[in-house]
């Protein structure tokens, strides 16, 4: 690790003006910044502080939804009452993720905005495309854990599991930047490599990730998150689905629907198909099958991961019908 | 004072006024929330407006740490588990992946169990630490540790201190903890040897037992 | 295997040592030490129980502050079978849709010589089914065929058994007379771990109908066997 000096500035304002400057990297929960300075792959001069900014703190329900602070903890994300009654599937991923420990430190900011997990990436000795090299070494390499949507010219795959229920449950991200403030549709706030293969998503220098809104879900809207990965234990997931679902009592029919799928695609992804195969139409199992088929069909399987299209089909159906509360025969 | 292992201080760094005001004015807020003190705007670098400047040189800051507040001058590179292990010879607290991965190196941090490693040194000031010697000791065994000791819940032995800091934390807040939850509460430690199943029935046998987990 | 290894030499200095303390009582017993026996903390001459020592006396005759003697762990003995048997049953259960294999319960039979300590015997079995649980399901070591390099070194990516991956374990111990050392010691973390992670193979067979010949059993391993049966 570079050695640094670590700035607290005393107020948002400052702190944006900060990181406007070259070599400078903001510190917050810190998870994902100190892994990241441990394997060289950044070396800042100066790491400025946020923890002492207020503006990123806070669990605040409301009437108009909630609003989470940036540097809100994933444990409290994970147990807060209102967020598992109303935001079910954004209480279920924070609860997924990572370890007790790490829940402990690690932040809503953090989640959204760490770097991706590709082991190509992360190796010391591997100068890859997102680190300035010339290529996407999982391409052609060992990719069972890589894109099977929206690839290209990198293959990572969005480690959050977090953005994809936010996403699901129409957030938007606050942004503060030295030239005053924008507000984000967390959904378009992730970037394709196709754009630029050396970020993730559409925060720029000197910008700081504020807070996380989500409106309140739509009348008789139920949501859930699934994953499946390898270990039960701490692992990442090799594929997630987040899912809202608006549907009528009786009927079951569908007035509104987002399906967002994580670790299968460099952002966290959308399925506008998943989505058309519900709304409009009675829920049940074999609506959900749809679904999770329209999930994928669009699907480019790398050499080594082929089983994540099986596997997204079922977890989005699986999801789907979690959501509703429709149990499966 | 501990010798810094990292190199000499960085004069430079030191001599900044605002280390002196700063340091001292953060350590009192908890480290978190509120704004700035009051007296920020005096501060050298008002200007820029920042309340405190540390490093990139070794200074000395303040740790409670088991209750006592410990002074150690480190870099801010320098995380926790480093100045508990490397500064202040609290060797019990366990360096193994330091990726937060293992959970060798847990701590409580106002009670709550974090992976040291994954901690700057300096962003625990301000917050209550505890490590695996404030939990318990030799002469004053816990009702967690001689449990563990009675279900051979350690073979090496070298995961021991961050798996019993991690159930320690969580007995605390579920004294009632059945296997699942156990199992939870570790779940982000782990265990070459799979000595696993007798840690669960250390914490199972103090569950039953009625005790606390920490003395 | 340290037991093993250790054992029989710890059993030969203790005899050694016995054999000191023998000839520490004989004089004062009267009798040749080979016809002294040492039981239930008495010193006695066999063939006349009354005359007879306490240990503490016997102690108290040691010159200085003890008495030592050294063994040695000599071959094993030759003539005798040092075959181990030993039984591992796997429960598993297999999301057939996903492809993740969860590992139940695993009963782990062993005819493991003499037992010592039987709660640190359970360990050492506990560990040696965890590793066959990894060793069936999740540890490989990933190489770059072209880059030359292991892209999984860390404990991120290096998949070990965690907590909630622990199956019902239960040990069950046969003590089997073997004869080869002189504490009839034999050691048995691998039997554990190996067999585990066969017993688990097969049990995937079981529930699937169809063989996975490769080990780790990742889910796209199950996947792409499920298909053959399609």
């Amino acid at each position: 690790m570079n050695r640094f000096e670590v700035l607290t500035p005393a107020d948002l304002a400052h702190a944006a003006r900060l990181l406007a400057r070259q070599g400078h990297v903001a510190l917050a929960g810190g998870v994902d910044v100190i892994d990241l300075l441990k394997l060289g792959i950044i070396a800042p001069a100066t790491l400025v502080n946020l923890k002492n900014l207020p503006e990123l703190h806070g669990i605040e329900p409301g009437p108009r939804g909630l609003r989470l602070g940036a540097l809100t903890k994933l444990h409290e994300v994970a147990e807060h009452p209102f967020i598992r009654e109303h935001y079910t599937a954004v209480s279920d991923a924070a609860r997924e993720a990572a370890t007790p420990q790490i829940r402990n430190l690690a932040t809503v900011g953090g989640n959204l905005l760490q770097r991706p997990r590709c082991w190509y990436f992360r190796h010391p000795d591997v100068n890859c495309l997102k680190k300035g090299g010339d290529r996407c070494y999982a391409l052609t390499g060992l990719n069972r854990y890589h894109a099977i949507l929206g690839g290209g010219p990198s293959f990572i795959v969005h480690p959050s599991n977090l953005a994809p229920a936010l996403i699901a449950l129409g957030a938007s991200a606050r942004i503060v930047g030295p030239s005053g403030e924008r507000s984000v549709e967390l959904e378009k706030f992730f970037t394709l490599p196709s754009v630029d293969p050396k970020r993730e998503n559409d925060l720029k220098p000197g910008e700081v990730l504020v807070e996380v809104n989500l409106p309140p879900p739509p009348a008789g809207a139920k949501s859930a998150y699934l994953e499946a990965r390898e270990k039960q234990s701490f692992d990442w997931p090799l594929v997630g689905a987040a899912a809202m679902v608006a549907s009528d009592g009786a009927s079951r029919t569908v007035r509104d629907a987002r399906i967002v799928l994580c670790a299968v695609a460099p952002i966290p992804w959308r399925s506008p198909e998943a989505e058309k195969e519900i709304i409009g139409h009675p829920l049940d199992a074999e609506r959900a099958r749809a679904a999770g088929e329209a999930c994928v069909r669009g699907a480019h399987p790398l050499a080594d991961n082929a089983y994540k299209i099986a596997m997204t089909k079922v977890l989005a159906r699986r999801t789907i019908l979690k959501a509703a509360g429709i149990e499966e025969a | 004072m501990k010798h810094d292992k990292h190199g000499p201080p960085d004069s430079r760094a030191i001599s900044r006024r605002a280390f002196i005001k700063g340091a001292g004015a953060i350590a009192a807020t908890t480290g978190l929330i509120r704004t700035p003190p009051a007296s920020a705007d005096a501060a050298p670098d008002a200007q820029d407006g920042i309340v405190e400047r540390i490093g990139p040189g070794a200074q000395t800051i303040e740790l409670k740490i088991n209750g006592e507040v410990k002074r150690v001058t480190v870099e801010p590179r320098v995380t926790l588990l480093r100045a508990l292990r490397d500064h202040l010879n609290l060797t019990g607290t366990k360096l193994v992946c330091d990726r937060g991965a293992c959970g060798a190196c847990t701590v409580h941090l106002d009670g709550k169990p974090v992976t040291s490693c994954m901690v700057l040194a300096l962003d625990a000031r301000g917050h209550e630490i505890t490590t695996i010697e404030g939990l318990l000791t030799p002469d004053r065994m816990s009702p967690l540790g001689a449990a563990f000791v009675e279900h051979d819940a350690a073979q090496c032995g070298f995961c021991t201190p961050g798996m019993m800091m991690s159930m320690a934390a969580a007995l605390a807040s579920n004294p009632k903890a059945q296997l699942e939850d156990v199992k939870r509460a570790v779940a982000g430690n782990i265990c070459r040897c799979g000595t696993y199943p007798h840690v669960f029935a250390a914490a199972l046998s103090v569950v039953r037992g009625g005790n606390r987990g920490e003395s | 295997m340290t037991t093993p290894s250790t054992t029989p030499a710890v059993r030969q200095a203790a005899a050694h040592l016995k054999e000191k303390l023998l000839r520490l009582a004989a004089p004062a017993l009267g009798a040749e030490p080979s016809d002294i026996e040492a039981r239930n903390d008495l010193f006695q001459v066999r063939f006349d129980p009354s005359r007879k020592m306490s240990f503490a006396d016997v102690c108290r005759r040691i010159p200085g502050d003890s008495l030592s003697a050294e063994g040695e762990r000599v071959p094993n003995y030759e003539g005798y079978r040092r075959d181990q048997a030993g039984c591992q049953f796997a429960e598993v259960e297999v999301d057939a849709e996903l492809g993740i294999v969860r590992v139940l319960r695993v009963v782990a039979v062993h005819d493991a010589g003499q037992i010592i300590d039987p709660l640190t015997a359970r360990s050492q079995v506990n560990g040696g089914v965890l590793m066959g649980v990894g060793y069936a399901l999740f540890e490989t070591r990933r190489m770059d065929p072209r880059l030359g390099i292991m892209v999984n070194p860390t404990m991120d990516d290096y998949k070990l058994v965690g907590p909630l991956d622990v199956p019902e374990i239960e040990v069950r111990f046969v003590e089997v007379a073997n004869g080869f050392n002189n504490t009839g010691v034999m050691g048995f973390g691998e039997p554990a771990h190996v067999a585990t992670a066969a017993a688990i193979g097969c049990a995937v067979y079981d529930a699937i109908g169809v063989p996975v010949r490769s080990l780790p059993i990742t889910p796209d391993r199950v996947l792409a066997a499920m298909e053959t049966r399609a």
